[in-house]
């Protein structure tokens, strides 16, 4: 992988390396992707994917809020202001 | 067989919780001891479970303050039968790491210090490990609660994926992440185990069935699993093999096609579903405040990204990479398509029998030997555990030997669904082989 090319990956993953951990971890992925690429030399003719390890039926949640101490555990957890919670600018 | 758990009156309690801490000095155990009385049978709790009003942090500096204001499913459950929560145990950086070593404290192995206690889940081993009749609410993604288990000389158990719900647990990753049990007998595990079971509707993915034992006899050793074990671990695990036959138990060694590419598919799926996972941790609504509110969002986001550790920024890169749609079906997917054939493999063989194997392919080793080994090494000293966690089949460690006073571990494997096999199996275990541990807190 180019160093330009893994620059662009930090930028997209939205993470700030230093010079020495930038060295360090491009090594480290490029180590890894060497080793995930044994997996290459796998043909899978089913085309079956397992997204989860058993079956699980496909559920959903009733559409109401029944969990306000959800909200108010945001409130806790974060800088607030009158009925908001504070963040960046987006 | 009866299941004890440790209990302590008003007058016993501070004394209890002084040793402890004096021990959690040593050991780096736990990342909060409770200090207040409350009556219940005592049990611990990894930090990347939520318990009402206890922090929570999962090792992680970014989740630093942070306060749940409930209680993790499987926590309300225990303490609606009895059960009180004493601490949060250490843990590896939200789960990344097989020695307890990703953490600001690392955690050390209580028969020796010198040596690694495993990971993730260290703290809950070594709590189990030093206290009388103590249970650990732990959590396995590839490994998390055998490996610990191991090498701190517990039992640790990790039940089919989606029996013991997952809400309130601090996600790794969804498709993994399962909530399992340390405790010092079949007997304790068996019992908190089913306190945990049942559907719950806050978890869309838990599940309620009926579980079997299947009564089975015949142990598999695939000799795939066994051809990157140090011999001298592979002597110790025939002597196993030897007892558990003239306990009167088949072994038959067979071969298992694509189980040689469990690691990197497991670490594949598993960074990247931890890269989107992490990405709520944003500085501003759990645990560390960046406050710096003058910063447009991406600066604000990448800045307190740098609270991650190392081993957590190499995952959230490495799994927005797979993720990405030029490399996504060569990774991501094919991934997926090998789970599933790998599953289906070892569905047929344990429709009959168990697989048996050692927990680790090594001896426990000492901190220094792995401060500095490489990701790759480190990542494929799982290929025990990760078959297993990968396919969510239900497994169990249980000590069988000691090394120059070190334990080791076994593990078993059912299918899924048969969690009460591998009950059955320890119990026998159990009565022909005492388990030595390393303290008696209480």
């Amino acid at each position: 992988m180019e160093k330009d090319e893994f620059n662009r990956l930090l930028a997209t993953s939205r993470i700030v390396l230093n010079e020495i951990e930038s060295d360090s971890i491009q090594k480290d992925t490029e180590d890894i992707l060497k080793f995930f690429d044994k997996i290459g030399s796998v043909t899978v003719e089913t085309g079956e994917k397992a997204f989860h390890p058993v079956d699980i039926p496909e559920k959903l949640r009733e559409d109401s809020a029944a969990d306000r101490r959800e909200i108010e555990n945001v409130f806790e957890n974060g800088d607030t202001y009158r009925f908001y919670f504070l963040g960046p600018k987006v | 067989m009866k299941a004890d758990f440790l209990e302590l009156d008003k007058d016993e309690y501070p004394g209890f919780i002084e040793t402890l801490r004096d021990k959690n000095e040593e050991l780096n155990a736990f990342n909060f001891i409770q200090n207040s009385y409350g009556e219940g049978k005592i049990i611990s709790v990894k930090d990347n479970i939520c318990v009402k009003d206890m922090p929570a942090t999962a090792s992680s500096k970014i989740l630093e303050g942070y306060k749940p204001g409930f209680d993790a499913t499987v926590v309300r459950r225990l303490k609606e039968n009895g059960f009180r929560v004493i601490g949060k145990t250490n843990m590896d950086e939200f789960g990344f790491g097989s020695f307890g070593l990703n953490s600001e404290k690392q955690a050390k192995n209580p028969f020796d210090e010198k040596y690694v206690s495993g990971g993730s889940s260290s703290g809950s081993a070594i709590s189990t490990a030093i206290i009388k009749d103590h249970v650990s609410i732990a959590e396995s993604t590839g490994g998390s609660i055998s490996t610990p288990a191991a090498f701190c000389g517990v039992v640790g158990f990790t039940p089919t994926y989606g029996l013991v719900s997952r809400y309130g647990l601090i996600d790794y990753a969804n498709s993994l992440d399962k909530i399992g049990f340390m405790g010092r007998n079949a007997a304790a595990i068996k019992e908190v185990f089913n306190f945990s079971l049942g559907k719950d509707a806050k978890d869309t993915t838990s599940l309620e069935r009926e579980l079997i034992d299947n009564n089975s006899r015949k142990l598999y050793v695939i000799n795939g699993l066994m051809k990157g074990v140090n011999p001298l671990v592979v002597d110790r695990f025939n002597r196993l093999l030897d007892r558990l036959i003239s306990l009167g138990y088949t072994v038959e060694y067979k071969d298992l096609e694509y189980l040689d590419y469990s690691v990197p598919t497991y670490y594949i799926i598993s960074m990247a579903e931890a890269s989107t996972n992490l990405a709520k941790y944003q500085g501003f609504k759990y645990g560390f405040r960046l406050k710096d509110f003058s910063l447009d969002y991406n600066d604000f986001f990448k800045s307190a990204r740098k609270e991650f550790g190392k081993e957590a920024k190499r995952r959230v890169i490495l799994g927005t990479f797979i993720r990405s749609q030029s490399v996504r079906s060569k990774y991501y997917d094919k991934a997926l398509g090998i789970r599933h054939l790998i599953i289906r493999q070892m569905k047929k063989l344990l429709s009959d029998g168990l697989i048996i194997s050692p927990t680790m392919p090594i001896f426990t080793p000492k901190i220094e030997e792995v401060n500095d080994i490489n990701p790759v090494e480190a990542y494929s000293m799982d290929m025990l555990t990760i078959p297993p966690n990968l396919c969510g089949f239900p497994h169990v460690s249980f000590p069988y030997f000691y090394e120059k006073g070190m334990p080791m571990g076994a593990q078993l494997i059912a299918d899924h669904f048969n969690d009460y096999s591998l009950f059955s199996v320890l119990s026998e275990w159990e009565q022909n082989f005492k388990y030595k541990f390393a303290g008696e807190l209480g």
